[in-house]
């Protein structure tokens, strides 16, 4: 109960901070590019649509996870809020997943309007449903999981930095989550023991985003087998769950006198 | 001891477990999908223009994910008999790589060779002239055009390059001699014999060094076929029959001084034999071999290349 008054309360303040304003730009983005394209590209229009809104979905989702994500802790320590609420009775593990759930909440109503908004310009380009809507939905899913796992990422580097630095490293574990794939290659080429094993370690240990990013697959219509959309949520539910705990963990042992 | 003391760290480790199988059957799931992503702008001019300043690490990066590819091509039994790969990502990857880096020798030299075997010796073709263009004093650029050229059996274009080549402050006397070579016996086994040695022995990269050893070692392989059917028929000569295997112990037992003859006036090559007897080629592998023609051949599981 805690935790809703906690998420929504953060949900409501992503709504005021306009937030969700991105999804103007990302409307006009799109209507443009469904007007514009269909002439510029020949019979590929469609799946240019694809690539740009999936793309734009994940682009400013992470802009929000990263830079929504870094304030959630560090916004109520500038403010002294903290103070206040942590002398109510709330667990501090109830604040942590309160935050995170509020912007989880934000980035899925986000989430959900976008892929509304892609659907719609297929539709109109295509002037009816086809195999491109049905590639949509469980790849816009997936981005909306790669969403939290930042977004659990960020929350964790708020929980002990500032926000500039924060912002720095969620940035940079994001690209390099997005080229983990290499560590695994690079491994498997290099005849270092030590090498192999640090490359391994980096490969199990960093979030591999590539998991969840089916963009150019989805373009071309193919929709993402069933059974790795599970196995990538209980990837993303595993992986928010550890980095959780770590930010529970460190902000338990935080004092705030 | 508060219960969440002990709670949180023990998701933490167990979540962490969990994820390494979890990743390990998510990658036999989808493969290695990261370099077919990462071409998603195929054009070098493109990425140059997006790249804003950053060519340099840029190019780095596409030569990175060009070795990635083949090597992950390579480990996934792409170079395995009967397989049709041909690498199609290898010469955008390396396009990419040079357009925006122009002085990147080292990819001119991997798509010299490697595009010019398993993908379009066109393709390598154009790559080693742009390279030329960006860098005219890289003789070793000329070698690779050469060589193309060479297997292309255009032995008078190769002569050209080779000359050109060697013209080149620094380049070694061996591209002035290969240049007349060309000409006087380019489709020869002795001729690509130094042509690999040469390669081998130039080379800095080591997956260059180790294609010319396994192209070598198949040149070995095809010496000691030769010197084999040379064996054979001294054997049916001298008992009017094929023998019944490639027994070497056997053979030189029935042939005699015939057979050191034939040692003798086959200079560098050497026959090797197995536990059985019967003669096998550099990677240790028994010849394939019928009693019934005579005929030899590399064995079907040999890890020699076969063409």
């Amino acid at each position: 109960m805690k935790l809703a008054a906690i998420a929504t309360n953060t949900f409501r303040e992503t709504v005021r901070d306009k937030v969700l304003y991105n999804l103007v730009l990302f409307a006009v983005l799109l209507v443009g590019a469904s007007l514009l394209i269909g002439q510029l590209s020949i019979s590929q229009d469609q799946k240019i649509i694809m690539d740009m809104g999936l793309s734009s979905m994940l682009l400013f989702g992470t802009l929000i996870a990263i830079f929504i994500g870094i304030g959630l802790v560090y916004k109520e320590l500038d403010k002294r809020t903290v103070y206040s609420l942590l002398t109510k009775p709330i667990n501090r593990y109830e604040f942590i997943l309160g935050k995170y759930c509020g912007l989880g909440l934000t980035l899925l109503v986000n989430s959900i309007v976008m892929a509304v908004s892609i659907a719609l310009a297929l539709l109109y380009l295509q002037r009816g449903f086809d195999r491109l809507q049905w590639a949509l939905v469980p790849t816009a899913y997936l981005i909306f999981l790669e969403l939290a796992v930042i977004t659990a990422i960020a929350l964790l580097f708020s929980s002990f930095s500032s926000p500039a630095l924060s912002a720095t490293l969620t940035f940079m574990v994001f690209l390099v989550g997005n080229f983990s794939g290499d560590f695994r290659t690079y491994a498997a080429a290099s005849n270092s023991a030590v090498t192999k094993s640090v490359l391994y370690v980096l490969y199990y240990l960093l979030p591999n985003l590539s998991n969840f990013n089916f963009i150019t697959v989805a373009a071309h219509g193919q929709v993402v087998p069933l059974k790795l959309v599970i196995s990538s949520t209980i990837y993303a539910i595993i992986y928010c769950a550890v980095l959780l705990c770590a930010a529970i963990m460190i902000f338990e042992r935080r004092d705030f006198k | 001891m508060r219960r969440s003391n002990y709670i949180i760290p023990l998701i933490i480790i167990a979540g962490l477990a969990t994820l390494i199988p979890l990743q390990r059957w998510i990658d036999g799931e989808t493969g290695n999908r990261a370099v077919e992503e990462s071409l998603y702008l195929p054009s070098g001019k493109t990425v140059k223009e997006i790249s804003v300043g950053f060519d340099g690490i840029v190019s780095d990066i596409y030569w990175m994910r060009a070795i990635q590819y083949f090597g992950g091509k390579v480990l996934n039994g792409a170079l395995d008999e009967g397989s049709n790969d041909r690498f199609e990502l290898l010469y955008p990857l390396l396009d990419i790589t040079t357009t925006l880096d122009p002085q990147y020798i080292a990819a001119y030299e991997f798509g010299g060779m490697f595009v010019a075997d398993y993908n379009s010796k066109e393709k390598a073709i154009n790559l080693l002239q742009r390279g030329i263009t960006e860098n005219p004093n890289e003789w070793r650029l000329y070698q690779y055009l050469g060589m193309i050229y060479w297997r292309q059996h255009d032995y008078p274009k190769a002569s050209e390059t080779f000359e050109k080549g060697s013209q080149i402050s620094g380049a070694p006397q061996f591209m002035h001699l290969m240049a007349a070579q060309m000409l006087a016996e380019g489709g020869s086994r002795t001729t690509a014999r130094q042509m690999y040695e040469h390669v081998y022995n130039s080379s800095d990269d080591k997956r260059i060094k180790d294609w010319m050893a396994t192209k070598l070692k198949r040149l070995d392989a095809l010496d000691q076929i030769d010197c084999l059917n040379r064996v054979v028929s001294a054997y049916k000569d001298k008992t009017g029959r094929y023998p019944a295997t490639l027994d070497l112990r056997m053979l030189a037992s029935t042939l005699g001084p015939t057979l050191q003859q034939i040692l003798k006036s086959s200079p560098g090559v050497q026959l090797n034999y197995n536990k059985q007897g019967l003669a096998v080629d550099p990677d240790g592998y028994a010849f394939a071999y019928s009693n019934q023609t005579g005929e030899i051949a590399l064995a079907n599981d040999t890890t020699i290349l076969k063409k």
